[in-house]
């Protein structure tokens, strides 16, 4: 295969990552949202632990970001 | 097309060499001097004339300084108030890079893995003094903790290991990678703008990715406040969790 060719579909595989981001993102807001609902007092506890996981979620993603970057750029 | 990752490279501005070492200063230093001295001056100026009854200023300088310390107080408790400055200085620092960042044709030293990861390092050798000076050699029992059924005391520990040695790596790259996928989202959305404005009838069209990057740039500053206090909250949290170890 042209490895020029090879390059550019491994930086698009490598984004399937994102896959399993949105299912973990998904399931963290819906959960954070339903128990907002059910006990709208504990908001602030809850919203900063769910940024916590959010940004620990996010962070898959953006490894996913790192490895398409240095596939296309650097390699 | 432009390169998007061109913005991030570091330029020698005024070459110092002092015994073998460089101690060149680049636009990445410069930044950080600019940063440091923004808040040394904001808090020179709130702070100036400190009042029972506060100025505006005094007011935003205060609410900052309690937002740090609701943070350092949930996660750390009574005894975590010793973090309290430390964790201060890196949330003001970390925050203002990155908003000072976003500027058009700013350098966010943020997007240098060599700065995040030498910030997450400098937490995570401290953690480990910490934990040691504190308990001693028990701190090493956090590797292995009682009452594991002796055949899966190896993989435990080694599980264990793997995931301590990676809080710095993981800490720093996703700070480093939040703001490099912003900055190179703007701008390759930038780029489509210039491309679209090239041909002629579609030059109207250029309107779309110029109101799409106007919503990326709120959205981008949305996530340098939030990356800044998660660093800091993890941060705390891996502090304490070697202060902690005393009661055990």
């Amino acid at each position: 295969m042209d490895p020029v060719a090879a390059k550019f579909i491994g930086g698009g595989i490598s984004v399937i990552a994102l896959f399993g981001v949105g299912i973990g993102l998904g399931k963290l807001f819906s959960s954070l949202v339903e128990s907002i609902a059910r006990n709208p007092s504990a908001k602030d506890d809850l919203m900063s632990t769910g940024l916590i996981c959010f940004a620990m979620i996010e962070s898959v993603a953006l490894l996913a970001f790192i490895v398409a970057m240095c596939l296309l750029f650097v390699v | 097309m432009i390169d998007p990752m061109a913005s991030f490279e570091v330029k020698n501005i005024i070459p110092i060499r002092f015994l073998g070492l460089d101690f060149s200063i680049t636009n990445s230093s410069l930044y950080m001097m600019l940063t440091v001295g923004l808040i040394l001056v904001c808090f020179g100026i709130g702070t100036r004339n400190a009042s029972i009854i506060p100025t505006k200023f005094q007011c935003v300088i205060e609410k900052m300084f309690f937002f740090i310390g609701d943070i350092v107080k949930t996660n750390a408790g009574d005894h975590g108030v010793k973090l309290f400055p430390y964790m201060f200085v890196l949330f003001l620092f970390i925050c203002l890079g990155n908003i000072i960042g976003l500027f058009p044709f700013a350098f966010s030293f943020t997007s240098q893995l060599v700065v995040t990861i030498g910030m997450a390092c400098l937490v995570f050798v401290a953690s480990i003094i910490i934990g040691i000076c504190r308990n001693g050699l028990h701190y090493f029992k956090h590797f292995c903790p009682e009452g594991l059924p002796s055949y899966i005391i190896p993989f435990f520990v080694v599980v264990e290991l793997i995931s301590f040695t990676f809080r710095p790596i993981s800490l720093g790259i996703r700070l480093f990678a939040n703001i490099v996928a912003g900055h190179v989202m703007i701008k390759i959305i930038a780029g489509f703008a210039v491309s679209f404005a090239s041909v002629v009838t579609l030059s109207g069209l250029a309107i779309v990715p110029v109101a799409f990057n106007v919503l990326l740039n709120i959205f981008k500053l949305a996530v340098c406040v939030l990356q800044a206090y998660v660093f800091v909250v993890l941060s705390c949290m891996y502090l304490v969790e070697s202060m902690a170890h005393e009661e055990s």
